[in-house]
């Protein structure tokens, strides 16, 4: 995106979200002179913000606490105020999003929150095995499974999913705790992509949509 | 003159330089599989865990044993169900907090009455009725402030700790009370010392501002009724910025990851003649090292830090993980005698 699609509220966003500033949220996303969001809010206000807050997370100057509360509260945002986004342009690929065999649900909850900010309507498969994993992917043709780890086994166990589904024109994109550890691990495993934020999320799908 | 490995890390402790720089790994799961005793029935047998760290120690060369079986035990105490699998460490299931009125009736368990606490402590008597040398023993405690995330379940718990000060409140004194029996237990059991485990302090997880509030009071509160000296883990997420905070804890050592994002000498440097400074070897990305890897890396690791003792070589999180292999370890160990001896030339 070019500079200036940029929204110039953008800094004033990212404050109310880290701040959990419900009410400068409103005036932001809703204001009294009619604007309402859109796609092209969510394309120059939304996303750059919730990226903005990603890198803060990747630079250690925000919290994962803050950027679980800015994905809850933009996800509010974005039910609340246009309930029917979710039939738009950007998702005729269907979506899941998995926690592969982990109890640990942070990770994918907040991905989960940041795909709906940026205007996508992903399926929660919850906590599942890769032999679930691959049926529901099949039964509902899901075109990008965004995978959740928090352990290493877990993560290692991506594996046998991408592999169930090679050929299949399902793209894989992880993030999770090991892979932040081991650059190499997302090749390993044979992911399409790795994200180090919840944001990376949405610039994958970006890209991966971009390229098919 | 070579020190027993209690000489070493004590001398460290002392902000003086060992013989040698001190080593500790501790590959909880491969004694289990060279043994061929499915997890689920080596973790719940105190023998078998204590020959295991026996095992380790002569095989790995480590300069103290972790005394735990897993990290999940104290949710397991709150009536938690702990999830075994064949390739990686037990982990906490469900949560067993999932509304506020359980908070409310919340009662701490009772050492002696737990039997999961109790194999904890069996292991620790074994341990130290066997161990054949002198080998510090640390006990392990999970913070109050980092318990809830396996009690309540992340989210939830962070929405608690936004939300509801009153039953966050509750909540802390609850686990509050139960570290202390917790951690004095063990150290009457035989441990040397407890190792905190407070990943949700870290400003990788909960903002500075938030943690002043709650996980730096409730350290500071806590750590000096410890009846043994306690070191500080944050379990790979960072430690910098509340590093002058956590100096005020009474805490002896501090585990750090300081990967890419944060400088380790740094962290030294802030630390010295003040605490001990345990780390840095990448626990996940151990996996591929190969023996001359290991020797470069555990070279650069010591390589300014050793300096005036206070260091101690481990790895980032405290738990090796089972798909390391052996001559890793094995090389981790031989580059730390080969380059860790004082006084350092590397």
């Amino acid at each position: 995106m070019a500079p200036d699609e940029v929204d110039t509220r953008v800094p004033d966003l990212i404050t109310a979200l880290i701040n959990m500033d419900r009410l400068t949220l409103r005036e932001i996303l809703k204001p009294e002179d009619g604007t309402v969001i859109n796609e092209h809010t969510i394309d120059t206000l939304i996303v750059p913000a919730l990226d903005e807050i990603g890198q803060k997370w990747e630079d250690g100057s925000v919290a994962i606490s803050q950027v679980y509360m800015a994905g809850i509260l933009i996800e509010e945002m974005i039910s609340s105020v246009i309930p029917d986004i979710r039939s738009d342009e950007k998702n005729k690929e269907r979506i899941a999003t998995v926690v592969l065999e982990d109890y640990h649900m942070l990770g994918e909850r907040i991905v989960t929150a940041y795909l709906i900010g940026a205007g996508y309507a992903p399926l929660r498969y919850g906590r599942r095995d890769v032999q679930e994993v691959l049926l529901l992917v099949s039964q509902d043709n899901i075109k990008y499974l965004v995978i959740s780890t928090l352990m290493l086994p877990s993560a290692l166990r991506i594996k046998e999913v991408t592999s169930g589904l090679a050929g299949k024109g399902v793209k894989v994109i992880v993030g999770g705790a090991p892979f932040r550890f081991d650059p190499e691990l997302g090749k390993e495993v044979g992911a399409d992509r790795v994200c180090f934020t919840a944001s990376d999320a949405v610039t994958a799908i970006r890209e991966l949509e971009a390229m098919s | 003159m070579t020190m027993t490995s209690r000489e070493r890390i004590l001398t460290t402790l002392s902000h003086k330089e060992p013989d040698r720089v001190p080593l500790i790994l501790n590959p909880t799961m491969h004694p289990a599989r060279d043994l061929g005793i499915p997890f689920k029935e080596y973790f719940r047998s105190p023998e078998l865990v204590a020959q295991g760290l026996i095992t380790s120690r002569e095989k790995f060369g480590t300069d103290a044993y972790i005394g735990f079986h897993y990290t999940p035990v104290e949710y397991e105490a709150f009536g938690g169900d702990v999830i075994f699998r064949d390739d990686g460490p037990p982990n906490s299931g469900r949560p067993v907090i999932n509304t506020g009125e359980i908070i409310d009736n919340l009662q701490v368990p009772l050492i002696h009455e737990t039997p999961c606490l109790q194999m904890v402590l069996d292991m620790i008597r074994i341990l130290k009725a066997k161990s054949p040398d002198d080998a510090p023993i640390f006990g392990v405690a999970l913070s109050p402030l980092s318990l809830p995330v396996m009690q309540m379940g992340f989210e939830d718990y962070i929405k608690l700790m936004y939300t509801d000060e009153i039953r966050f409140e509750k909540l802390i004194a609850i686990n509050s009370r139960f570290f202390l029996d917790w951690a004095a237990a063990q150290i009457e059991a035989g441990a040397d010392g407890i190792v905190y485990y407070d990943p949700v302090s870290s400003p990788t997880i909960i903002p500075l501002e938030l943690y002043r509030k709650t996980g730096l009071k409730i350290a500071q509160n806590l750590i000096h009724q410890v009846p043994g000296p306690v070191v500080s883990a944050f379990a790979s997420a960072r430690v910098l910025p509340i590093l002058d905070d956590v100096l005020t804890t009474g805490t002896v050592g501090i585990a750090v990851w300081a990967g890419g994002n944060e400088n380790i000498k740094e962290i030294k440097l802030k630390s010295t003649e003040k605490v001990t400074i345990i780390g840095n070897l990448n626990g996940i990305e151990m996996r591929h090292w190969t023996r001359e890897q290991a020797f470069s890396i555990v070279k650069k690791t010591i390589e300014g830090l050793e300096k005036g003792g206070g260091f101690i070589l481990s790895d980032t999180h405290g738990e090796i993980p089972l798909q390391v292999p052996d001559e890793v370890l094995y090389a981790i160990r031989d580059a730390t005698r080969e380059y860790g001896g004082y006084p350092i030339s590397v």
